[in-house]
């Protein structure tokens, strides 16, 4: 069941990705990308990382799905693809070099099949998760990178108010 | 127990194998229908309720007081042709209503109709609710964008600024409650309220009434399908089966999230009175609710909507989590609770009473301030205008 799941999530995550850099429709291509990552989501479901899950859904298909929609509105004549293709070679090399990377991670990891089955659960105040608890972690071995991420947004924040700022 | 008894009746002449894929299809099939003859329940029930409200009749021809209203217009929508404009984008006009329909079902997985009652108890019910609904969003570009009309794009773009806007204020609102409950598991967070959160947390609760009353884009934050200006916005050319899904997923998104409402702030199916009456019972005054707002309140403008998500509400909501905060620790002190576990019904008391005081508070102040008196005469004026 697992298995045949994980075929149809994969397969649906393949033909997602492949639209996003065929479609010529920038709105196809979003949508391709939405299927994509909800794809993804389902993975994590079937891995029972349902927070993990529920985390991609909310912030990449609900956040960065909306955020490119509204890029989508901003753009005058949509069903027009980018005209420029020179970029080409740079992005095939940055293609290659991930997938390398991935691959380099996927071999030599090593892949633990004990506690299956289990939900593990990062959630607020959990008792029953001991050890993983998502919150002492992020305040604790993660906060600089939690304060950078933070100090991040405040800048995007204030770069938008004085691109959008009334003159 | 009805589940064991069509599983034995199934098994007598199917083999296990897909009596067990079957079974959840079959659940499936009775919540979706059980889902969607509410939802045609709801539509005469809101004619109904605002016709009285503004000294009408409504509907009484079609069956026992009219009761069948929304069958007949169910029937005549699904028999109407089904028109697809010739300059629409077909796939994306086609996908656009499913997308729109779909999370308001899944909505219901995770609803706790009672000890127990729950389709999916994941550990992160709350969370689920809030992933599932960003897509509806979504779903209104397309079917606004697909069109290929400016109405229907005029319709969408204002529903993506209002949803994205008033998700903020809605996600910081829910946010107060896992606070107090400590869980995000909805069983969870109705077995923490001893005392109604709507008493704990009367603030968080009014933001997100406002928050929902615009994530359903129901009157008075209905500009994206505002009659009187863009048609019929994002649906303007959508007919028949298809109309018919987007009319009918706003109904049942409207029973999902005072389901919702009900969970958080009314102490869901508690107190036990046996089985899903209770719960029934409180969900259906928050619909009355809904209903009500639209008998009563005249349609707000786009940039006054705006103005009120991100200038009172927002500011609003992050007070109250920093407030409640303040208290959720202070009370840990006070009785000296372990970080997550619940609060007990004295220190929810306490709570109660500091945030009923804050809550009256700053509504009668919020009429006083001098900065929001000239707020008020912006949202008076059209937002480019010199007051």
């Amino acid at each position: 069941m697992v298995t045949l799941a994980f075929f149809f999530l994969a397969t649906a995550a393949m033909i997602g990705a492949l639209a996003v850099v065929t479609a010529r429709n920038l709105f196809y291509a979003a949508l391709g990308l939405l299927v994509s990552l909800a794809a993804v989501a389902g993975i994590y479901i079937t891995l029972d990382a349902d927070f993990l899950a529920l985390a991609q859904f909310l912030i990449y298909v609900g956040g960065i799905a909306v955020l490119i929609v509204f890029a989508v509105m901003m753009t005058a004549q949509i069903n027009r693809a980018s005209s420029s293709h020179r970029l080409w070679p740079l992005g095939l090399l940055t293609g290659a070099a991930t997938l390398a990377g991935l691959a380099y991670i996927m071999m030599t990891t090593e892949w633990r099949s004990e506690g299956r089955g289990e939900t593990i659960s990062p959630m607020v105040g959990d008792a029953s998760s001991a050890g993983i608890h998502l919150p002492d972690l992020l305040f604790s071995t993660y906060l600089l990178p939690f304060e950078l991420a933070g100090l991040l947004l405040l800048v995007a924040t204030i770069g938008a108010l004085v691109i959008a700022r009334e003159r | 127990m009805i589940a064991d008894l069509t599983r034995e009746f199934l098994e007598n002449y199917l083999s296990t194998g897909i009596v067990d894929i079957l079974m959840p299809l079959l659940g499936l099939f009775i919540v979706v229908n059980i889902l969607l003859g509410s939802a045609v329940m709801l539509t005469y029930a809101e004619r109904r309720i605002v016709a009285r409200m503004q000294n009408r009749i409504g509907p009484n021809r079609v069956g026992p007081f009219g009761l069948l209203q929304g069958v007949a217009d169910l029937m005549k929508l699904v028999l109407k042709e089904d028109l697809t404009p010739r300059a629409a984008d077909r796939l994306v006009f086609l996908i656009a209503p499913i997308l729109f329909f779909a999370p308001a079902i899944a909505l219901f997985a995770v609803v706790p109709f009672f000890d127990g009652w729950t389709v999916a108890d994941l550990d992160a019910g709350i969370v689920y609710v809030i992933a599932v609904t960003s897509i509806s969003s979504l779903a209104a570009f397309a079917a606004g964008w697909a069109s290929n009309n400016k109405y229907s794009l005029y319709g969408a773009v204002r529903g993506v600024a209002q949803l994205v806007s008033y998700e903020v204020p809605l996600i910081l609102a829910v946010t107060s409650v896992i606070l107090l409950s400590g869980s995000l598991n909805l069983q969870e967070i109705v077995e923490a309220q001893g005392i109604p959160f709507v008493l704990v947390q009367p603030l968080g609760f009014l933001i997100m009434l406002i928050a929902v009353t615009a994530e359903l884009n129901r009157t008075p934050f209905d500009i994206n399908e505002a009659e009187s200006e863009i048609v019929a916005g994002f649906h303007t050319e959508y007919t028949g089966t298809k109309f018919a899904l987007i009319y009918g997923a706003e109904y049942v998104a409207a029973l999902g999230w005072s389901a919702v409402i009900v969970t958080l702030f009314f102490a869901g199916w508690k107190p036990d009175l046996g089985g899903i009456i209770w719960f029934g019972i409180k969900t259906s005054a928050i619909i009355f609710l809904f209903f009500w707002f639209r008998g009563t309140w005249p349609r707000v403008r786009i940039d006054q909507m705006l103005a009120l998500a991100w200038k009172l509400l927002f500011p609003l909501a992050t007070i109250n989590i920093l407030v409640t905060a303040g208290e959720v620790l202070a009370m840990q002190a006070l009785f000296s609770l372990e970080p997550g576990e619940a609060l007990p019904v004295a220190a929810l008391a306490i709570i109660a009473a500091i945030n009923i005081g804050l809550t009256v508070a700053v509504l009668a102040l919020l009429a006083r301030v001098p900065g929001l008196a000239k707020f008020d005469q912006q949202l008076a004026a059209p937002a480019g205008a010199k007051v």
